[in-house]
């Protein structure tokens, strides 16, 4: 395993480092998992892109860096820590005291090279210290380079590599790649918004938002192929409130924003709850309160989507741990929005949303989707059923009442006593013991001295870590909410449960606490907007293994 | 279709001489007219006075939230073109809690039918002061709005780029073909109904409205039709104020 990191000022291509490390390692048929991280800004600032890689598949990166490329003085003095201590690093003769492991680019070919194409004598200097081939670094480098440019890129890049190479030096890991397989790169919300196109989704309304403008990117630019109808509203409310609209015509209709966006569609969320209409929001976490870090990871919505709209109404929370599940759980969305006719969220979050692994390529599961009548005279939208689904058509052929005040069974408003209870009876039954297969998975021994119970995105940097703690497993939740059933069995049975959230308060525990009284020992929290590194929860299990 | 066709069963519960009464039924009159079948006309209502017309009109429809009838007509319509689509609600909904839905609506051309229904307050919640309530009109917060201006509603329609603009009396002949006109046009297309509240407002009567309304012919003249809009010397222009050629013919 090796983890690089590079970091310099927005614009000057930090981004596009780790994706030309993320090819380059699949070309050599190994794994790697790409993490940026900015701020909220188009120039300056400082950015990084840490990317780990493997011969095996990694699901997160990590903190020890083993390569450090600083293109300003900056990113040693914020990442020079994490450098490991027999750390390489790459920087400008100038910006850092000259040390062993250390190459330090003559500073007299700074001044002629504009610092949005310094990435490409990085990218040299790096190919060579790895001992790659110059031909592969400069293939996958030439690819998104406009004609005009390639010449000038080119000898930026030969610079580099020959400079790098003339050294003398290499890094040494174990990198023995086996036969991986098919393997695809994806990210969080390229899975999504692929999972979303495979769910035959017909309608999406999206309005801007960090982390999620990416799946917006994607639907717009296979609209042609897919014909899906897409809305980019003045705001928010006006977003799901048309996308409800959509659906009530008949057409799969979807939503994305992140937190504050899902603010303000809490009022709309009761409204696809009390008039039955399937919905899927993806709500991309970020940190927050209020504007909060826009561009940072968090895990603390958690209790708001659950709870979020007035009253009582029956909703899905699915939280995928990785991009694959992501991909797979956006088609189970739209089924369960469809079968139980209900919003579902998907919640995911910047780390999920923004990262990139080499992976196996995405699966998408078969579902016999739910029919619509589709002539039906005298029709009751809200007809009371054993299931409490109602027979489900579509304005056109039949007259179809929908309705966010309390309705009978034709959907004329009614505030009967009897009426309200059958029909809040209806509504909450619909989800009775409901257990998505695969909803919460164990890791690891079935029996272990330490339980760590994650959920979402905290899957990977956990299951990193489990590979050093024999004495540990993780009890993990894709169905957050309502809460699978199998899972209170295993918490039940488990040792010492240690909750690893991306929150302050540990929101999982709590919903754990309030449904089935399982309390957890320990917590192990993080919200500085940094996913968690595995070495984190090594270095905490390990700690309460002692004491 | 019959009239009846449109009609649900159920008693209005409006105060009685409402001029929500006038628009329910010339509402279903026209649609009839039209020859459209109820199952293929799919309205989204508000919430307020105006928008409980939901239960007592017989189409498809959707009884959305207060101020939101816009974006879930603007959704029923995206996703199914084939439906006739209004968004029925009152001054409330569309120019306080709805307002900027009304104006993207507008200027994005979204072909739908907007009516709404003026009757100066939020009346549902007994009496509080909207943004098209006179200064004059005696109300539960008037006091809260003594230097606010009034929202004109063909106007603000017409400044953000809608291509029917219509302003009509409930009570008046030819309020049936300002609304067939309306929901025939291809595009955004407003009518402002201009409808008393018999409960809550002393001033703005059915008498007080057949002396100040003055009719006008449909006119593609933006100019003109802002200056009828916004109209002046308790004079209110009623018709079809602006009637833009359908480009998409």
């Amino acid at each position: 395993m090796l983890t690089i990191k590079i970091g310099g000022q927005a614009g000057w291509g930090i981004k596009s480092f780790g994706h030309w490390l993320l090819a380059a390692v699949r070309q050599r048929s190994g794994f790697g998992f790409f993490y940026p991280e900015y701020p909220s800004l188009i120039r300056g600032g400082h950015n990084t892109a840490t990317v780990t890689l493997a011969d095996r598949p990694v699901q997160s990166s990590w903190r020890a860096v083993d390569v450090l490329l600083a293109l300003d003085q900056r990113t040693w003095q914020e990442d020079g820590p994490d450098l490991a201590k027999q750390g390489w690093l790459i920087a400008w003769e100038g910006d850092v005291p000259a040390a062993k492991r250390r190459w330090l680019l003559p500073a007299a070919w700074r001044p002629e090279i504009p610092p949005e194409r310094q990435n490409s004598l990085f990218w040299g200097a790096l190919l060579a210290l790895l001992g790659w081939p110059e031909r592969l670094g400069w293939e996958i480098l030439q690819a998104n380079l406009a004609a005009a440019e390639r010449k000038q890129e080119h000898l930026l890049f030969k610079r580099g590599y020959r400079w790098g190479r003339e050294r003398g030096e290499k890094v040494g890991w174990h990198f023995r790649p086996l036969k991986p397989g098919k393997t695809k790169i994806l990210s969080g919300n390229e899975a999504i918004a692929r999972g979303i196109a495979a769910a035959k989704c017909g309608y999406a309304a999206i309005y801007p938002m960090t982390p999620i403008s990416a799946i917006l990117h994607f639907l717009t630019a296979w609209q042609k192929k897919t014909k899906m109808v897409l809305f980019q509203p003045e705001d928010e409310i006006a977003g799901i409130v048309a996308a409800i609209g959509a659906s009530y015509a008949g057409r799969r209709a979807m939503v994305a924003t992140s937190g504050g966006g899902f603010a303000l569609m809490s009022e709309a969320l009761g409204m696809a709850g009390m008039s039955e209409t399937p919905l899927v929001i993806v709500e991309g976490q970020r940190t927050g309160p209020s504007t909060g870090m826009p561009t940072w990871t968090e895990q603390a919505d958690l209790q708001f989507v659950i709870n979020a709209s007035q009253s009582e109404f029956p909703r899905i929370v699915l939280a995928p741990g990785d991009a694959r599940a992501a991909g797979r759980l956006a088609v189970t969305a739209f089924y369960l929005a469809e079968k139980y006719q209900l919003p579902v969220i998907l919640l995911t979050d910047k780390f999920l949303a923004e990262s990139w692994l080499v992976s196996q390529p995405l699966r998408f599961p078969k579902y016999r989707w739910p029919r619509l009548l589709l002539k039906a005279k005298n029709y009751a939208r809200y007809q009371l059923t054993k299931t409490g689904v109602s027979p489900r058509a579509i304005p056109g052929r039949t007259l179809v009442v929908a309705n966010s005040y309390e309705h009978d069974e034709r959907g004329a408003t009614s505030e009967e006593s009897r009426v309200r209870q059958e029909q809040m009876a209806k509504r909450l039954g619909k989800l009775a013991g409901f257990q998505l297969p695969d909803g919460t998975r164990r890791y690891g021994p079935e029996r272990a001295r330490f339980t760590l119970v994650g959920w979402g995105s905290t899957k990977g940097p956990i299951l990193e870590a489990l590979a050093k703690l024999p004495e540990a497993n993780l009890i993990h939740f894709e169905q957050v909410y309502p809460l699978p059933p199998l899972a209170r069995k295993w918490l039940n049975s488990a040792g010492n449960l240690i909750a690893v959230e991306n929150n302050s308060t540990g929101q999982l525990s709590r919903l754990l606490r309030q449904e089935w009284g399982v309390k957890p020992q320990r917590q192990l929290l993080k919200n500085d907007g940094r996913p968690f590194f595995p070495e984190e929860i090594i270095s905490f299990v390990k700690h309460y293994g002692k004491n | 279709m019959e009239k009846t066709d449109f009609l649900q069963a159920a008693v209005p519960t409006w105060c009685p001489g409402c001029g929500n009464f006038l628009t329910w039924q010339v509402l279903a009159q026209s649609l009839a007219d039209l020859q459209l079948q109820p199952a293929e006309v799919a309205i989204a209502y508000d919430i307020g006075c105006s928008g409980n017309m939901g239960n007592f009109l017989r189409t498809s429809a959707f009884l959305g939230l207060h101020g939101r009838a816009i974006p879930l007509a603007v959704g029923i319509k995206q996703a199914r073109p084939d439906l006739t689509v209004l968004a029925v609600g009152g001054d409330g909904g569309f120019l306080a809690e709805g307002t900027n839905h009304f104006i993207h609506a507008a200027r994005r051309n979204d072909d739908i039918t907007v009516i709404l229904i003026n009757n100066h307050l939020f009346s549902l919640t007994t009496g509080q002061a909207t943004p098209t309530t006179p200064a004059n009109l005696p109300n539960k917060t008037a006091g809260l709005f003594k230097q606010a201006k009034v929202l004109n509603a063909p106007a603000l329609a017409l400044t953000a780029g809608a291509g029917f603009v219509a302003r009509a009396f409930v009570g008046q002949a030819d309020y049936g073909q300002i609304l067939m006109e309306a929901v025939r046009h291809r595009g955004f297309s407003l009518v402002e109904a201009l409808s008393p509240c018999v409960t809550f407002d002393p001033i703005y009567t059915f008498a007080w409205y057949r002396k100040h309304i003055r009719a006008v012919k449909p006119a593609a003249d933006w100019k003109k039709a802002r200056q009828w809009a916004e109209g002046g010397d308790d004079i209110i222009k009623v018709g079809i104020l602006f009637k833009q050629a359908d480009k998409s013919k």
